[in-house]
């Protein structure tokens, strides 16, 4: 079974919102059917599936009604995907999507038609800033810098978007979460395609730049089933002061042999930063897997309740498991599987987590392919730590609030990273290697 | 009258030669000592009842249950165990059968060879009718044990099966049972009144009895040992459904199957996830499970007769334990199938039911450990075409299921569903078989545990 994040796929489902939006007309002679068949699948889905019989006070067998006669009215794919987007919304749950089948790679065609401008984003106090452009990529070649601030995507305004983030009542890190997504997921449209971008600099000036997508460059996960293709990336290194630093983009099986072997060369008397920032989550059994490698004990991640059954996340310690100090580091685009493995490693006293609080975006979820090829992502499960604690719509609290400001961007440096390694240095000289618990 | 007895029967068989009469004296005058030292044939003979408090431990280190027993002669006993997750389970023996009765398991029925030596052990006449029910009985050379001189008895029963007594020489006690089965212990023997008790007893199953109180009774009143005849009615149909299914699946020819590799496609339908299983099962209990989900690397479940253990490139190496254990155990045992009366001694019937391949009957399937799930019984065929259970997904994990079963084909005389359809909240899984092989050639290597990735 595969337990999917909310990030991506969140991510990826206003992609194809935007990006598809008026431009999928479908007239088959079939529509009408392929459209209530659509309708249906998707109701009696989370009818079926959903964890709560109750659907927390939602009066879901009312909403079909509601949304029916909408459907009715839907005349092209992406008018039915508006749809059945807000029918999914009125359980105010994430992981509860449509993917459209453009914004979805499965194949190496795709993979080489999906595109990056080569720069990435995080949120500071609120807003969405430059934070790594790539060196020769279309981000560096339309002068983006870290520390810009992004104050439009195609025409739209984020700090409105913000505001009507705001308006729904979510934590400021689900709405850190939202708009970075809103930034992002325009910018990872075709090959060959454009967006008009305005940003602030560090000095104050506004201007706008024309933001080119290239192509994907280095390796990506391999589908599995209706979970599409997404890039995959790994940075893991053990300086010779002995701390060891483990930053992946998401908990895909295509990077846990790297990450084993990574982990297994730590030595005793050393130190990890694992830095989650940004990781919007992934294969779920990857985090008790990584966590073995941690432990030399058994324990649990947290726990999966489903309508009928429950699951844990165990920990199974493996042989060789590094038991040294371990600082995890979060931020409001740590979503799902990074929130169950942050909450998870601070519950058993196993890590510290050191920044800021994440995205409260964590309930194990599933694909299922639908008649107009789109993919519904759907919530199988209540999600919450060992301690009965919900992460969904609350997140991970760090142990050591730090937060990195635009400024500290722009000067990259990184005070949470700082703090992590100084919280581990003090470990080490304390001469407790042996870990936290 | 148990030397004359013995001597009897041995000239009655005509062919015992006169070393086997020897030591058929022998093996009499040593069950002899031991009637004495019980107290003796005239006080056994008193007895009509045994009350027996015992505290019950089915492991060392276990919980202890209260186990409470009433035991008469003609094979008639009253069994009261408290279970701390199903409270209280009473087992009736009218001396025809047993039947075991719990509020939230249902009655299950004792019956066959299981049933025919515990009526013979519960009788507390017992030693004084060692000649009929064991026909043959042997003197074997003494052995010594931690110092003591022990003697060796063994006896053949009325069905031809072996076992063999250990006495004590000094004290003249039996302390060691050794039945094909299992291997009994007596120890701490005490004088309560005028006969002599074991306090402890324990077997190769792991099982602690500790006798904490005991009375005899000359009179009993048989109320105690009735079943109704409802009850006795619905074991028996209970029964009677599971031995068709052991015809249906053909029982005979699986007895024949020593090992077999099966290959078949699982398609998550939901998921849109499709990968071949191929599963090697070899007698008495190994088995391992190999599969490769594509974006998730290869995984591997495996026995292999000591060690339970499930290796993935995700999750790493472990072993499993408890309920994982015991899931995994069921996969090994090739006879599984024709054993649901030995795994599952508890049976409640669950009504009829219109399914899609026919009409079928349910039982509600248990054991001390708890309920199994309901086992539909397809009416036309008697063969198990659904069970409706829970996976047990992980330590303390589980997912309630559907398991539906069809297209079933003959391999090698053997029945076998080549479609099973697994519902549950969190997937819709079908499984195809496409290939089987019956006694193949197994290296008992492969089953090992695979610690290194």
């Amino acid at each position: 079974m595969k337990l999917l994040n909310a990030g991506r796929f969140l991510l990826r489902g206003a992609a194809g919102v935007f990006l598809a939006a008026g431009a999928l007309r479908a007239e088959e002679p079939e529509w009408k059917a392929v459209r209530e068949t659509t309708f249906d699948l998707v109701w009696s889905t989370v009818n079926e599936a959903y964890y709560d019989p109750t659907f927390g006070g939602v009066d879901w067998a009312g909403i079909k009604k509601t949304y029916q006669a909408r459907v009715e009215e839907a005349d092209d794919k992406a008018e039915l995907r508006g749809v059945l987007q807000a029918m999914l919304g009125e359980l105010r749950k994430t992981h509860f999507a449509i993917v459209p089948r453009e914004a979805a790679v499965f194949t190496p065609e795709e993979r080489k038609q999906t595109g990056t401008t080569g720069a990435k984003f995080v949120t500071a106090g609120g807003e969405v800033v430059v934070a790594d452009v790539a060196a020769d990529s279309a981000a560096a070649a339309a002068g983006l810098r870290n520390g810009d601030k992004i104050r439009s995507v195609g025409g739209r305004e984020v700090a409105e978007v913000a505001r009507l983030y705001a308006d729904t009542g979510v934590t400021e890190a689900r709405r850190d979460f939202y708009l970075k997504s809103f930034v992002t997921a325009p910018l990872s449209g075709p090959v060959g395609g454009s967006v008009a971008v305005e940003v602030e600099g560090a000095d104050g000036k506004v201007r706008t730049v024309e933001l080119k997508s290239e192509m994907q460059q280095g390796a990506w996960s391999e589908p599995m089933g209706n979970l599409p293709s997404y890039p995959v990336a790994i940075e893991a290194r053990r300086g010779e002061d002995g701390l060891g630093y483990l930053k992946f983009n998401t908990f895909s099986p295509a990077l846990m042999k790297e990450i084993r072997v990574f982990l297994r060369e730590l030595r005793t008397g050393d130190g990890l930063v694992i830095d989650l920032r940004g990781n919007p989550g992934g294969l779920i059994l990857m985090a008790s897997g990584l966590c073995g490698w941690l432990s030399a004990e058994e324990f649990s991640l947290g726990r999966m309740r489903m309508r009928s059954g429950l699951m844990n996340f165990d920990v199974f310690p493996q042989a060789k498991a590094f038991t040294g100090p371990v600082a995890v580091l979060i931020d409001s685009g740590s979503a799902s599987t990074s929130e169950v493995l942050a909450a998870g490693l601070q519950e058993a006293g196993r890590a510290r987590v050191f920044g800021e609080t994440s995205a409260g975006a964590a309930l194990p979820s599933a694909f299922l392919k639908l008649p107009t090829g789109d993919l519904l992502q759907y919530a199988l499960a209540d999600l919450t730590t060992p301690g009965g604690a919900t992460l969904e719509g609350v997140g991970v609290t760090p142990d050591e609030p730090v937060k990195r400001s635009r400024e500290d961007i722009a000067a990259e440096s990184d005070p949470v990273l700082e703090a992590a390694k100084k919280w581990i240095g003090d470990r080490r000289r304390a001469g407790e290697g042996e870990g936290t618990k | 009258m148990w030397i004359l007895i013995g001597l009897v029967v041995a000239g009655a068989g005509g062919c015992v030669t006169r070393p086997e009469k020897v030591k058929a004296r022998e093996a009499d005058e040593v069950l002899a000592r031991w009637v004495e030292v019980l107290g003796g044939e005239k006080a056994i003979r008193k007895i009509a009842g045994v009350r027996s408090e015992v505290g019950l431990r089915f492991a060392p280190g276990a919980p202890e249950l209260v186990f409470v027993a009433k035991e008469t002669t003609g094979g008639r006993f009253r069994w009261e165990l408290s279970t701390p997750a199903y409270w209280k389970v009473t087992t009736v023996s009218d001396g025809r059968a047993g039947y075991m009765m719990n509020d939230v398991l249902g009655v299950g029925l004792m019956e066959g060879r299981s049933f025919r030596v515990a009526a013979r052990d519960s009788d507390p006449q017992m030693p004084l009718k060692l000649a009929e029910l064991f026909p043959v009985r042997r003197r074997l050379p003494d052995v010594v044990e931690n110092g003591a001189r022990i003697r060796v008895v063994e006896l053949t029963d009325t069905e031809g099966v072996k076992e063999t007594w250990f006495m004590d020489a000094e004290s003249g006690q039996r302390v060691r049972m050794e039945r094909p089965e299992v291997t009994i212990r007596c120890s701490d023997f005490r004088k309560v009144g005028d006969y002599t008790v074991a306090y402890a007893v324990t077997n190769t199953h792991g099982a602690e009895f500790n006798l904490k109180a005991v009375s005899f009774t000359e009179r009993w009143d048989d109320g105690e040992f009735a079943v109704s005849p409802e009850m006795k009615a619905g074991a028996q149909k209970a029964a009677g459904i599971l031995k068709r299914h052991v015809e249906a699946v053909g029982g005979e020819a699986l007895e024949r199957v020593r090992s077999r590799v099966s290959v078949a496609e699982v398609d998550i339908e939901n998921l849109g996830i499709k990968f071949d299983m191929k599963i090697t099962q070899q007698r008495p209990n190994r088995v391992l499970m190999e599969h490769t989900v594509p974006g998730m690397g290869t995984m591997y479940q495996g026995y292999d007769g000591t060690t339970g253990w499930a290796s993935s490139e995700l999750q790493g190496y472990r072993e499993l334990k408890g309920q994982e254990l015991t899931q995994l155990l069921t996969m090994a045992d090739l006879g599984a199938d024709t054993r649901l009366q030995e795994i599952c001694p508890f049976r409640e019937l669950a009504g009829e039911r219109e399914l899609p391949g026919g009409r079928a009957t349910g039982i509600k399937l248990g054991s001390l450990a708890g309920p199994n799930g309901t086992y539909w019984f397809d009416h036309a065929t008697g063969r198990l075409v659904r069970v409706e259970s829970a996976i047990i997904t992980g330590p303390k994990s589980h997912v309630t299921m559907t398991l539906d079963m069809s297209d079933f084909r003959e391999v090698d005389g053997v029945w076998m569903a080549f479609t099973t359809r697994v519902d549950n909240p969190t997937m819709k899984m079908v499984t195809r078989i496409k290939s089987v092989e019956n006694n193949v050639a197994v290296d008992e290597a492969i089953f090992r545990p695979r610690t290194e990735d």
